[in-house]
């Protein structure tokens, strides 16, 4: 089901027009993702967010198929306004202590304020693994507290 | 021309003949301040060995900024302990001056909104070096060796007449 897409017929649009190039259908919790559901609930419990996306990106590493161990987050929240990036960051990292110090080894974190959000409504892109996961130890831990 | 030093091993941070393993905050505190802008990575910077690592490097390179890195794969006690030191959980890390910048997201961000320049210190050419260099002084004198002990008969017979600053 598509969103509906607000338009402005102001010459000075203070709402978002959201083109469907953009549209990124809602993520419900899945019983079988339980880091994502996880991530998505603290996220938006602490930051109340204007738009939250969670997106798991185990896929793109060398890491078992159904993995939850790397994560791109984009958080868009007024809790960010005036806050240098570190912070903002610092605050998303706190949200998740134990998601990171258990099961997911990476974070990618994009923390917007709604202003800038409505300039530049874009998801970053993360790299490409070179196989740094594979034999690593550290990864694996994290990996079989997640199947734990 | 970009400089970078990479360290794989803390190792030349113990004193000579010391029996203990200095304390690990102490190591840890040395090691972000042991340049100017320090980027603890996987792998090197000639051969990253995470997208992400590979990534932050390339941005530095492309905005001609000078750093030095330490690979966190060859130290698990640093690895495990900058995290905590720092209170961040992720690499890669890059620290300015000893304070923490971020990671690859942030160095990103300021990178597109042209803000890393200023936050962390430009690679100097050898052009400008050498640059520098001869303009230190109205006169300056490149030789072998220094004015108490020249090594070379030329520069001998020049030292007595002349007042000047030397680069050797």
């Amino acid at each position: 089901m598509l969103p509906s897409v607000s338009r402005c017929t102001r010459p000075i649009c203070l709402s978002v027009v959201r083109p469907l190039a953009h549209f990124r259908p809602p993520m419900d919790p899945d019983p079988n993702r339980p880091v994502e559901t996880t991530i998505r609930t603290k996220l938006t419990e602490k930051f109340k967010p204007d738009h939250l996306e969670v997106h798991n990106e185990s896929h793109m590493h060398a890491v078992p198929p159904g993995s939850e161990s790397h994560f791109r987050v984009l958080v868009v929240s007024t809790q960010f306004v005036g806050l240098p990036l570190i912070q903002r960051h610092r605050l998303v990292n706190e949200a998740l202590k134990e998601e990171l110090s258990s099961r997911v080894h990476a974070l990618a974190i994009q923390a917007k304020t709604p202003e800038q959000w409505g300039v530049d409504p874009a998801l970053g892109k993360s790299p490409s693994c070179m196989g740094g996961s594979k034999n690593d130890r550290t990864v694996e831990e994290k990996l079989k507290a997640g199947r734990e | 021309m970009l400089w970078f030093l990479t360290l794989h091993s803390p190792s030349y941070l113990l004193p000579a003949g010391a029996a203990e393993v200095p304390d690990l905050n102490e190591r840890l505190k040395k090691l972000i301040n042991a340049g100017p802008c320090m980027l603890f990575m996987k792998g090197s910077p000639q051969e990253p060995r995470c997208g992400f690592s590979r990534q932050i490097v390339g941005l530095l390179k492309e905005h001609n900024i000078q750093f030095s890195s330490f690979d966190i794969l060859s130290d698990e006690e640093v690895r495990q302990g900058l995290k905590t030191f720092s209170n961040w959980p992720t690499y890669p890390q890059l620290y300015v001056n000893g304070e923490l910048v971020g990671g690859l997201d942030i160095v990103k961000e300021l990178a597109e909104s042209g803000e890393l320049e200023n936050t962390c210190p430009k690679a100097v050419s050898l052009e400008q070096r050498l640059k520098s260099a001869i303009n230190q002084s109205p006169v300056m004198l490149f030789m072998k060796g220094n004015k108490e002990a020249a090594r070379c008969g030329f520069r001998r017979l020049t030292i007595p007449h002349v007042v000047y600053w030397c680069f050797y």
